[in-house]
C-alpha cells in the first residue's frame, strides 16, 4: 500500500535519483536490474494514476464512507 | 393678494428656473437606481453620498434614443453597463414638470470619468490588499506537480463551464481529472457573496482538492466589476490552494486575476493549462524512462565490453603462460637431450677406456695361464704314477688303496704291488718298525 500510495512528487524524485545513479554513478550490474525495475514500476504507477485517477479516487472516496 | 392656481405656480417655478439656469450642467453623481421601461426610456435615481449618508438625491431620465447610444458607448469604453453603484459624470438639463416635479434629463455621460473612478477604486483596493500583506499569498503558492482534483467555481449553465468540461474530459492523452462544481452566480452584485460561499465550502474539504478554477465566459463582456470586489479578492488572495482564473474578458485584468495564482483569458485556456501540466509530467516520465532504458543498456553494454575485455586478457595471458611454459619445456627438453647425450658419450668413453686394459689384461692373463698350465702339465706328467712306475718305482696297495706310512698291516694279509709291467700279490710275513 505504501508503495502504491507514493506521491507523484516522491515518485518523480526517486525516478530522477535512479536515472542519475545509472547515468552518473555506474552501479553494479547486479543493482542495475533492481534499479531499472524499481524506476519502471514507479513510472508505470504514475502513468496509471495519471490516466485512471477517477477510478482510484472513487474507491478511496468509498473507503471514506 | 394674488391668488395662483397650483398649475400657475408650478408654471412660474418652471419659467423662473428656465430663465436663471444654464441650458445644461456637468454633474458628478452616483447612480442609486436604474430602470428601463418597455419603450426603452431610462429612469434613474442619482445620489451624492458622504459616507453612508445621502446628502443629495434627484430623479433623472434618459430618453430611449439617447439611452441606446449612450449605454452602448459607455459599455464599449468601460466594459461596464450603466448600473446602480457606479459614479458617472453626466451632462444634464434641469427640467421641471408641472406634474412630475424636478428631474434631470441626461444628454451625455463621460465614460472616461467612470473609467478613472473605477481605476482609482481598483487602485485603492489593490493598495489595501498589499498593505494587509495578502496580495501575493496565493500567487506565491507552489503549483502541485500533478493537479488532478479540481474544484470548479462557475455557473452550471455558463457556456464557459461547458467549454472547460468538454476540453478537460476529452483531452487527447486521456489524462484523468476529477472535477467538482461549486455553482455560483458569476456576474452582478450577488456574485462576490456566492463565490465566497463556494470558497468556504471548498475550504471545508480542502484536502480533497489540488486547486481551484474560477471560470465564466460566453456571457457578456461587461459586469466584471464583481471580480474587483474587495471581499472576494481578499478571500482569493488568502486561499490556501492555488486558484486559476478564466473569467473570459478582454479588458484589463480584474483584481481577482491579479491576486489569483494564475490568470488565463478563457475557461478553455484554463483546461489547456491543466492538461499541459499533466503532459509535462508525462513527458518527464517518458524522458526518464528513455534515459533509464538508454543508460541501462549502456551500462549493460559497458559490462559486456568489460567482460569481453577481461576474457580477452585472460585468454592472452593464458596463452602467454602456456607459451612460456612450452618454451621452458622445450629448453629443458633440449638441455635434457644434451645432458643424456653427454652422459652416454661420457659413459661410452668410460667403457671404452675400461675395455682396452681389460682386453690387455685378459690376454696377458690367458698367456700366463697357458704357460702355467703347460708347466703344470709337465709337472703333472713328471709325477704321474705311470711315469714313476716307468722309472722303476712300484706302488703298494692294501685293500685296493695305497699304503700310507701309518697304516697298520697285519701279518697274513695280502698286499698288491704294482710295477710298470705287472701286478704282484704278496702275503705279509713280517712287519718291522
Amino acid at each position: 500500500m505504501t508503495k502504491k500510495n507514493i506521491s507523484y512528487k516522491d515518485a518523480l524524485l526517486r525516478i530522477e535519483e535512479i536515472v542519475d545513479i545509472i547515468e552518473n554513478q555506474q552501479p553494479a550490474i547486479d543493482d542495475l536490474s533492481n534499479l531499472v525495475k524499481e524506476a519502471s514500476t514507479l513510472i508505470k504507477s504514475c502513468k496509471v494514476k495519471l490516466k485512471n485517477t477517477e477510478a482510484e479516487l472513487n474507491t478511496s472516496l468509498e473507503n471514506l464512507d | 393678494m394674488i391668488q395662483l392656481s397650483l398649475f400657475e405656480l408650478t408654471n412660474v417655478i418652471k419659467t423662473k428656473l428656465e430663465k436663471s439656469l444654464d441650458p445644461s450642467y456637468w454633474v458628478i453623481a452616483e447612480i442609486s437606481d436604474l430602470k428601463v421601461n418597455a419603450k426603452g426610456h431610462c429612469y434613474l435615481e442619482l445620489v451624492e453620498k458622504e459616507g453612508h449618508f445621502v446628502s443629495a438625491k434627484i430623479r433623472a431620465n434618459i430618453w430611449a434614443y439617447t439611452y441606446r447610444n449612450l449605454s452602448a458607448w459607455f459599455e464599449s469604453i468601460t466594459k461596464t453597463s450603466l448600473q446602480p453603484g457606479i459614479k458617472v459624470l453626466l451632462n444634464a438639463t434641469v427640467q421641471y414638470h408641472e406634474l412630475y416635479g424636478m428631474s434631470l434629463n441626461i444628454k451625455d455621460i463621460d465614460p472616461n470619468f467612470t473609467l478613472g473612478e473605477r481605476a482609482r477604486k481598483r487602485q485603492e483596493i489593490i493598495l489595501q490588499l498589499k498593505e494587509e500583506g495578502i496580495f501575493d499569498i496565493n500567487r506565491e503558492l507552489g503549483l502541485p506537480l500533478v493537479p488532478q482534483r479540481i474544484a470548479v467555481i462557475s455557473s452550471e449553465t455558463a457556456a464557459g463551464y461547458g467549454d472547460f468540461m468538454s476540453q478537460i474530459t476529452s483531452n487527447e492523452d486521456k489524462f484523468s481529472f476529477k472535477t467538482t462544481l461549486f455553482p455560483s452566480l458569476m456576474q452582478g452584485s450577488q456574485a462576490p457573496t456566492e463565490i465566497i460561499a463556494s470558497l468556504l465550502k471548498i475550504n471545508e474539504q480542502i484536502n480533497e482538492f489540488d486547486l481551484i478554477v474560477i471560470i465564466r465566459g460566453g456571457g457578456s463582456q461587461v459586469d466584471l466589476d464583481c471580480f474587483d470586489d474587495y471581499q472576494l479578492t481578499s478571500y482569493i488572495a488568502q486561499f490556501p490552494i492555488p486558484i486559476i482564473t478564466g473569467i473570459g474578458h478582454e479588458r484589463d485584468e480584474t483584481i481577482s486575476d491579479l491576486v489569483a495564482h494564475t490568470k488565463l483569458k478563457t475557461p478553455t485556456a484554463v483546461a489547456e493549462f491543466l492538461i499541459s501540466g499533466l503532459e509535462r509530467f508525462d513527458e518527464k516520465l517518458n524522458e526518464s524512462a528513455y534515459r533509464l532504458e538508454r543508460s541501462g543498456l549502456q551500462q549493460l553494454q559497458q559490462g559486456r565490453n568489460a567482460l569481453t575485455a577481461i576474457g580477452h586478457e585472460l585468454q592472452s595471458s593464458v596463452k602467454n603462460v602456456i607459451y612460456i611454459g612450452e618454451k621452458q619445456t622445450d629448453a629443458k627438453a633440449i638441455t635434457l637431450k644434451y645432458a643424456v647425450n653427454d652422459f652416454f658419450k661420457s659413459q661410452k668413453r668410460k667403457v671404452d677406456n675400461f675395455e682396452l686394459p681389460l682386453e690387455k689384461a685378459k690376454n696377458l692373463r690367458l698367456a700366463e695361464a697357458e704357460k702355467r698350465l703347460t708347466h703344470l702339465e709337465k709337472q703333472l706328467a713328471l709325477i704321474h704314477p705311470d711315469a714313476v712306475l716307468r722309472r722303476g718305482y712300484t706302488i703298494t696297495l692294501h685293500k685296493g688303496k695305497m699304503i700310507s706310512a701309518h697304516e697298520e698291516i697285519s701279518i697274513g694279509e695280502e698286499i698288491e704291488t704294482i710295477t710298470a709291467q705287472k701286478r704282484i700279490t704278496s702275503t705279509v710275513k713280517k712287519t718291522e718298525q
